[in-house]
């Protein structure tokens, strides 16, 4: 199955544009789709009678590519039907020195055709070849093609995040990285707010007392360079990050349960661990309560600090 | 997929479109009748997209209320698609059976309901119709409903495909389509069942426009023009005009009379001018009205 972080990632992979790195993928399945005669020195008589060399691969990707503004996805899709053709070629065939280009150009037409709701036609595709195939050929490779693939060009998200492994692991970790970030500075405003919610006229007047402790603690400013320099010093926000955590250890020099190197846990699993502490306490709490009769107090605030 | 033309004895012609002709065919060898939908290859096109589409999406929906696509026929210049055989469409059948066209709440429920699954079942293996209309629901003897001609159908929920808001006829056409959405989903084939629900039970159609402006002003006239407080972000679509004459909601029951209360609220949460406060095809099939259908014994 696709996770939700999967399909995030795909998706912002297909927005993308198309880099060197795609179109080499998409060559080197189509090489090894079929063998082939030597293609080095191949030439063709174009469609108006002169000869040419064979381009490689490549050139004749990145034409077709610059000609028909194809959309990533459409082109990326192709893949996948690289993938099925290789299986369903039987082993022991060998291709003419163009069939690799018949191939791949075919499979590019299908997932256009399939893909989008408006797409060039046979005509235009021809075109696009530079001479090297004929409308003709092409209806006749759509045809062969299609036989071969038994009309099966749906691809889901599942054969594109397989067959992209690679190229969506690196997005999927600077998701990952976004998102730790987005839920500490929430947990961070969360734990201020309850903190504030949650202050008994008792702490509050702790709180002005220790005033003074604050500017020490702000000025070692340990936190803020421990985080700064190793999780999030490629982040464009991490000075607003380092402020917040300064902001929270306002209250940390008083909190007695915050382990002495606080700074040194992952702060998410910190925080966690913390939250999760203190709904503990307001559990045996309202227990207690409930055991001497007394009416539950919900929004108890959590034990004094 | 392989079949040979031979196989299969042309009879009499059943209909034509903008790029098929339709045949009643019979099996040689079984003498099953069936329906050849034949499609003239272009050579400057090479196979059209609507066919590649159409075939490839078809072939996977396996549904009693899919018509079945049995065999695909391709030569140099012509594409036969097999498909099983149905005696007609809703529109015709509306014309012969239907008192004016309006058809009795027995049939329109059992027809709806066979709509609804059918729209469930493409939706379910992320398949969107995009032409929903009397013509391309065909109805056999056995009173059975079946959705045909996929040829504007489209996978969806896949990031890569691009889409069009050249979608739909016109009559059957959303809202959120008619403003230039081209980001519609599941949403614009509810909105098609609802104008069918309602050409049903009139044997009129709901919304006969005869342009883009006009298809959206008439829906106004009897939903209401909607504005940025009934539905927020409606001025970010392309087609939005913030002069467009000012209508309020209409009562659907002085639309559709013969229509009992449930099958009115059923029909007002099909045709919600909002494509995200639309019923889904599965929440609708849950609706009271059919459990009359969906729960028999109740009933007797």
């Amino acid at each position: 199955m696709v996770s939700s972080l999967d399909l995030q990632a795909l998706q912002i992979f297909l927005q993308g544009p198309i880099s060197h790195d795609m179109i080499h993928k998409l060559v080197v399945a189509t090489l090894q789709v079929i063998p082939c005669k030597d293609t080095k020195s191949s030439t063709y008589t174009t469609t108006n009678n002169t000869i040419k060399q064979l381009p490689s691969l490549m050139t004749f990707l990145t034409k077709l590519i610059k000609y028909t503004n194809v959309y990533t996805g459409t082109l990326l899709a192709t893949l996948i039907y690289l993938q099925k053709l290789k299986i369903k070629l039987p082993k022991n065939v060998q291709g003419l020195a163009c069939t690799r280009h018949r191939i791949l150009l075919t499979c590019l037409i299908l997932s256009s055709k399939f893909h989008n709701d408006s797409s060039p036609k046979n005509k235009h595709w021809a075109k696009y070849t530079d001479g090297l195939f004929n409308v003709k050929d092409i209806n006749l490779m759509e045809r062969q093609l299609i036989y071969l693939l038994n009309w099966d060009l749906k691809v889901s998200n599942e054969e594109m995040c397989i067959a992209y492994q690679s190229f969506l692991e690196p997005i999927k970790l600077e998701l990952i990285k976004q998102e730790k970030l987005k839920r500490y500075k929430q947990q961070q405003q969360q734990q201020q707010t309850k903190e504030r919610l949650s202050l008994s006229p008792l702490q509050l007047h702790y709180r002005q007392n220790s005033s003074s402790s604050i500017n020490s603690v702000n000025s070692s400013t340990t936190v803020e360079s421990q985080y700064s320099n190793s999780e999030i010093s490629h982040s464009t926000s991490s000075s607003s990050i380092a402020s917040t955590t300064s902001n929270s250890s306002h209250t940390s020099p008083l909190q007695v349960k915050v382990p002495k190197n606080y700074d040194l846990v992952d702060p998410i699993i910190e925080l966690t661990a913390l939250k999760e502490e203190m709904e503990l306490k307001n559990l045996l709490k309202q227990l207690n309560n409930s055991n001497s009769s007394t009416t539950i107090n919900y929004n108890a605030a959590p034990p004094a600090y | 997929m392989t079949g040979s033309s031979s196989q299969f004895q042309q009879l009499e012609k059943l209909g034509e479109g903008t790029y098929a002709t339709v045949y009643k065919g019979r099996n040689r060898q079984t003498g099953a009748l069936v329906a050849l939908k034949e499609i003239n290859l272009d050579s400057e096109e090479g196979t059209p997209s609507t066919a590649i589409r159409e075939i490839s999406l078809m072939k996977e929906l396996d549904h009693e209320n899919i018509v079945t696509l049995y065999d695909v026929i391709h030569t140099e210049n012509k594409l036969t698609l097999v498909f099983e055989f149905m005696d007609k469409d809703l529109k015709k059948y509306m014309e012969i059976h239907g008192q004016q066209g309006a058809l009795d709440l027995k049939i329109v429920k059992s027809f709806m309901f066979q709509l609804l699954k059918g729209i469930m079942f493409c939706h379910d293996n992320r398949v969107l119709h995009r032409d929903l209309k009397p013509q391309n629901l065909l109805i056999n003897n056995k009173g059975e409903l079946k959705l045909g001609d996929f040829g504007l159908a489209r996978a969806f929920g896949i990031p890569f495909n691009t889409f069009s808001n050249e979608v739909v006829t016109l009559w059957y056409r959303a809202p959120d389509v008619l403003l230039g959405s081209r980001a519609y989903t599941t949403s614009i084939d509810i909105w098609s069942a609802g104008c069918i629900f309602a050409e049903m039970c009139t044997g009129k159609p709901l919304f006969p426009g005869t342009a883009n402006e006009d298809q959206l002003i008439k829906i106004f006239r009897l939903m209401g023009t909607p504005n940025e407080r009934t539905w927020p972000g409606i001025s970010q679509y392309t087609n939005y005009k913030n002069n467009w004459q000012i209508f309020v909601p209409q009562d659907l029951r002085l639309i559709v009379p013969n229509l009992d209360a449930m099958g009115l609220n059923l029909l007002q949460s099909l045709l919600q001018i909002r494509p995200e406060a639309r019923i889904t095809a599965r929440q609708a099939l849950q609706h009271p009205w059919f459990h009359e259908i969906t729960y028999p014994q109740q009933y007797y």
